[in-house]
């Protein structure tokens, strides 16, 4: 029988209360509200440049802006829910197509095909989701990188889609190159913002608190109550949404599509990279990650040739040799990525 | 119906391994009961049983008059059955508080942060509201979790362990509030090896052995039973904490 029911807190509980206070060190990291100003001043600072900056700029920009968007619909799952994949291709090209097919057949414009190929990718994302989202997460890594050499084949092989030569993809002809170069810079723009607004709302809802319980513990957040699977496949439809919308204005941006350009796998890799280096399970981390992953590329692919080590003139995979180095020893020494340097302890960190 | 859960002939084997070997008990309503016995006599196995975790090759589970055995984890945290585990598991990259919001994800409300900001003040955890859950001490991870467990008005909490590896003072914490819920009606299951602090705090002791329950009743005759005696000195004195 109980031999003691008293509710009032004793001496010794009141010791406790006082330790549990004592005992927590207060790690000084940078408030919260530093990292949205940074971003919007980010976004600011941006917002002139597809105006002001020359063509070459512009391009860089676009594309950086592109791999903002891709790369937090991806890092919803991949970075929040723990299952790391090399789906986003699927999900990108998916959009491409569908926004090039609409174009080529009945002659829609950019702006007429970001829904449908957003609809798109999420149709495809339900049907991989059901498949494999009861797999435990290497299994999922593997099978997105299965289903997008599957979809490539099968894009490859349907006539109505352009089969192995592609979609020419025609944008409004009466601009010239920098108007075009300033029309696809917005739409990124206005998209990557779009897409980081998403994110940050995700990691402040109970639902981004869900896939943060799913990425460090599955079984016992089920073992809570966590529908977990309804919960991941959420999270890989919003992500897809966002790589099919990207997709659709890339095809426009690029004008023209072929399956292995559209189901890259170096786009899906890219993309892991972008996070991994920016920061998992963080919003502000793809945001980051597009800059370092895209600026260093370009760098790269501008200084290698030219270089000469020992009188061997490196080869034109070497940047991307230089960027598979960058991502293991990220995996390796700095498991929250840049955004984990800055905040102390809260990002999630990636598993090898 | 005097109790809130009744187990029968609960059977289940790991390969060739009988871990759970025909136990049965019960846990009256609003009691606070003890499960001991030695290391690997299966006691964690039997509360996975009980919550879902694992579905038992036999036996049944009735929950408030329910059938349960096999039911999952969701159907079970809706019946009024929650759990802590024998090593704290929280979720250490989000605070104190959004932890406790967890089990209530997929109901929507903003009285829940009250809730949890009640729960988190009846363990003296009010000042880490926001603290990452990495960033609290063993103990209070336990005190975490055991409020986590309590998010939704449980029937009956199974505790693995609940003082295992915790300093004194947050044991009569843990030991405390443990009575308080006890005392508004909630029963407890608690696994434990630390026999004088069970055997002050539960209105019977079930011992279990080798899988099967070989004692159970009040603590003192439990606890100077001479079966409940020698399992535990085949095995090693009781009474020592373990984590693992
Ligand atoms: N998932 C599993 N697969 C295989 N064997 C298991 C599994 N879970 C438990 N066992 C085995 O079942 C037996 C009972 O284990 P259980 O964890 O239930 O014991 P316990 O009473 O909780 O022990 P302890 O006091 O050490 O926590 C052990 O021999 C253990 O090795
Ligand atoms: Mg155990």
């Amino acid at each position: 029988m109980p031999t003691d029911k008293s509710t009032n807190p004793t001496p010794t509980e009141n010791i406790a209360l006082a330790q549990a206070k004592a005992s927590v060190v207060t790690t000084r990291s940078i408030p919260r509200w530093v990292f949205p100003v940074a971003a919007a001043v980010i976004f600011l600072v941006l917002a002139p440049m597809g105006a002001a900056a020359s063509l070459g700029i512009v391009t860089t920009l676009t594309a950086i802006l592109f791999y903002v968007i891709v790369a937090q619909g991806w890092n919803l799952l991949g970075g929040y829910g723990g299952y790391l994949n090399f789906g986003a291709a699927i999900f990108v090209g998916s959009g491409a197509y569908m926004a090039a097919w609409l174009n080529d057949s009945f002659d829609w414009p950019v702006w007429a095909t970001l829904i449908p190929g957003g609809i798109a990718a999420v149709v495809v994302s339900i049907v991989i989701g059901y498949a494999t989202l009861r797999l435990r997460s290497h299994y999922f890594a593997i099978f997105t990188l299965v289903l997008t050499f599957l979809a490539l084949t099968v894009v490859k092989n349907t006539p109505a889609l352009g089969g192995a030569i592609g979609l020419f993809v025609r944008v409004d002809r009466g601009l010239d190159s920098r108007q075009i170069g300033m029309l696809f810079f917005y739409l990124m723009f206005g998209l990557a913002i779009l897409a980081t607004v998403v994110a940050y709302l995700v990691e402040n809802s109970n639902f981004g608190y869900a896939l943060r319980a799913i990425s460090e513990d599955e079984p016992a957040a089920q073992v809570l109550g966590v529908k977990t699977v309804s919960v991941k496949l959420r999270a890989l439809v919003l992500g897809a949404a966002l790589g099919g919308i990207a997709g659709s204005a890339w095809a426009f941006w690029t004008g023209y599509i072929e399956p292995t350009g559209a189901f890259s796998v170096k786009i899906a890799l890219d993309i892991v990279l972008v996070c991994v280096i920016g920061g998992l399970g963080s919003w502000l981390g793809p945001l980051i990650g597009s800059f370092i992953v895209v600026g260093l590329e370009q760098i790269l692919r501008v200084t290698l040739p030219g270089l000469d080590l020992f009188g061997f003139e490196l080869p034109a995979e070497t940047n991307r040799l230089i960027l598979g180095v960058i991502l293991i020893v990220f995996a390796l020494f700095i498991r929250r990525g840049v955004i984990g340097l800055l905040k102390k302890r809260r990002g999630r960190a990636i598993a090898v | 119906m005097s109790s809130i859960i009744e187990v029968q002939g609960l059977v289940k084997s790991f390969g060739g391994m009988t871990a759970v070997n025909g136990a049965s008990f019960e846990i009256p309503r609003g009691g606070i009961v003890g499960l001991i016995g030695p290391n690997g006599s299966g006691k964690t196995t039997t509360l996975n049983l009980l919550n879902g975790v694992l579905a038992p090759d036999s036996g049944s589970i009735r929950v408030d008059g329910e059938e349960r055995a096999g039911r999952s984890s969701t159907a079970l945290v809706k019946a009024g059955v929650t759990r802590t585990f024998q090593n704290a598991r929280v979720f250490s990259t989000i605070t104190a508080i959004e932890n406790l919001l967890i089990p209530v994800l997929h109901s929507p409300g903003r009285h829940w942060t009250e809730k949890a900001e009640r729960l988190l003040e009846f363990v003296g955890l009010s000042s880490h509201r926001d603290t990452p859950a990495s960033e609290l001490s063993g103990g209070q991870q336990k005190l975490l979790e055991f409020v986590r467990a309590l998010m939704t008005d449980p029937k009956v909490v199974l505790m693995d362990e609940p003082f295992a590896g915790v300093h004194p003072s947050v044991k009569e914490v843990m030991r405390a509030r443990i009575l308080e819920r006890n005392a508004e009606g909630t029963a407890f299951l608690i696994v434990s090896h630390e026999i004088p602090d069970l055997t002050r705090l539960c209105s019977s002791i079930v011992c279990m052995a080798e899988g099967a329950v070989i004692a159970s009743g009040d603590p003192a005759h439990v606890t100077s039973d001479p079966r409940v005696i020698e399992a535990y000195l085949g095995h090693g004195p009781a009474g020592r904490g373990e984590r693992g």
